[in-house]
């Protein structure tokens, strides 16, 4: 019969919570599993960090902080034992073929990148200006001082951008918690505070 | 204006040949080359291309040789280039083929661009090196360049023959005018000024985009423009500057 995850180890736990040293004969004895299982369901303990490593082979016993995480409620569950620790990549989000469409315009409107890059979005134009003033503070873009004349009567016209550290294929990502822009192709963070959406 | 993309005659040749690539017979004559004048379109589309598709994008640069291609080429797929010579041209191989094995999972059209390829195209061991990725992966390989790209690759014979498919892009025509006008243009247009603004641009994209740009300036001035800016409301005013002599082109009086 298939046991379901973390079983053996819990069962493991309860027997263990006393603080004392457990041989693993005694063991095989008292509980109901075969030596191999609970030999598994130690390494799973240990790879929690809940016991050490280090003690005598055949010697069963939870480390000090081990017993304070399982008195206080901590049990074996299914997945992983923690955090991966790895940003998660972005694919094929507007911002990505955004960055992308910047790399081959060099010099570009918002608006020409929009052109390039959106599909279908609802509104393109807020993402982008959004991302590209998280670039601009970053050191990434700089915007010309030259501007393309605007078409209506009351326009400033439409800032010309040039980017200027062109990093490599991978899209620059804003973690909005951290304030920080990340670069994949660097391995680098830059602080750069609040974004707010570009003129 | 409007941010908007416009399928002209130009991209849809292009898409078609993409397509016709994709059922070619011989699998090795997987190359493709797209040429036309500066300021029809190439870039525009390459961009969007590209960026659409998650394609590999390399622009060619005068006095590149075999080795800084290949090294090029690494970093732009995010790849710090390995010491040795052989290590570098096989890990192209390998990243180029799980970008095209992720393609084709993800079932969207996949290549590589070589854009101002006509920059290197005189280079022997810089043609022979795109030759030999291409011929070892057989995934669709753009060559961008001007109009000279295809005679100059004629000097290949064993290139040529692997890029059967051409793709000139060609001043557009009429109906494109119109679709761009439509598409981008934030004011009515009246058909005499798309006819004018055809003729006087000779086809090239980038004049009609600045035509657009005087004739939304024009038309948002207005008050009443009816069923579209006509030649008669602009008439005088600048709408374009001839690419040949820089000089500014009026709209005639009467057209």
């Amino acid at each position: 019969m298939r046991l379901a995850p973390g079983t053996v180890p819990n069962e493991l736990i309860d027997v263990l919570m006393d603080g004392e040293t457990h041989r693993l004969e005694t063991l095989c004895n008292t509980m109901i599993y075969s030596k191999e299982q609970i030999i598994r369901a130690a390494v799973k303990l240990a790879d929690h960090g809940l016991m050490d490593r280090h003690s005598e082979p055949g010697e069963y016993r939870l480390s000090e902080r081990g017993l304070i995480q399982v008195r206080s409620g901590f049990r074996i569950k299914s997945g992983p034992t923690r955090a991966h620790g790895k940003i998660r990549r972005q694919h094929d989000t507007f911002r990505v073929r955004a960055w992308k469409a910047m790399r081959v315009l060099g010099i570009f409107t918002l608006g020409e990148v929009i052109a390039a890059a959106e599909r279908g979005e609802a509104d393109p134009g807020y993402n982008l200006r959004h991302y590209m003033r998280v670039l601009i503070k970053a050191g990434y873009v700089i915007d010309l001082p030259s501007k393309v004349v605007g078409t209506k009567p009351t326009s400033p016209g439409f800032k010309r951008f040039r980017l200027i550290k062109n990093t490599g294929a991978l899209a620059p990502v804003y973690r909005p918690r951290q304030k920080v822009l990340f670069d994949f192709n660097t391995g680098t963070e830059i602080a750069i505070g609040e974004a707010v959406p570009c003129l | 204006m409007r941010d908007v993309f416009v399928e002209t005659e130009n991209v849809r040749k292009f898409l078609g040949s993409l397509a016709d690539l994709e059922h070619r017979g011989a699998k090795e004559a997987c190359m493709m080359v797209v040429d036309g004048k500066p300021g029809l379109g190439k870039t525009s589309l390459m961009a969007r291309w590209q960026a659409q598709n998650d394609a590999v994008y390399i622009r060619a640069e005068v006095g590149w040789d075999g080795g800084m291609f290949i090294h090029n080429l690494l970093r732009e797929l995010g790849e710090e280039p390995p010491r040795a010579k052989a290590k570098r041209y096989e890990r192209v191989i390998e990243i180029l083929f799980e970008k095209w094995h992720a393609a084709q999972i993800a079932r969207r059209p996949f290549g590589w661009i070589v854009d101002e390829c006509d920059l290197v195209a005189g280079k022997r061991e810089v043609m022979e090196t795109i030759r030999g990725i291409s011929d070892a992966l057989q995934i669709p390989t753009i060559l961008v360049g001007m109009g000279t790209l295809r005679d100059i690759i004629k000097r290949y014979p064993q290139i040529e023959s692997r890029a059967p498919r051409r793709v000139r892009f060609e001043p557009a025509t009429q109906e494109d005018v119109r679709a761009l006008i439509e598409g981008r243009c934030e004011v009515a247009v009246a058909p005499d000024l798309v006819e004018f603004v055809h003729r006087a641009s000779g086809g090239f994209n980038r004049e009609v985009v600045e035509a657009i740009g005087y004739i939304e300036r024009f038309g948002h001035r207005l008050d009443d423009i009816g069923e579209g800016v006509t030649v008669a409301d602009m008439a005088g005013q600048v709408i374009m500057h001839n690419r040949n002599t820089g000089s500014a082109v009026a709209v005639p009086g009467a057209y």
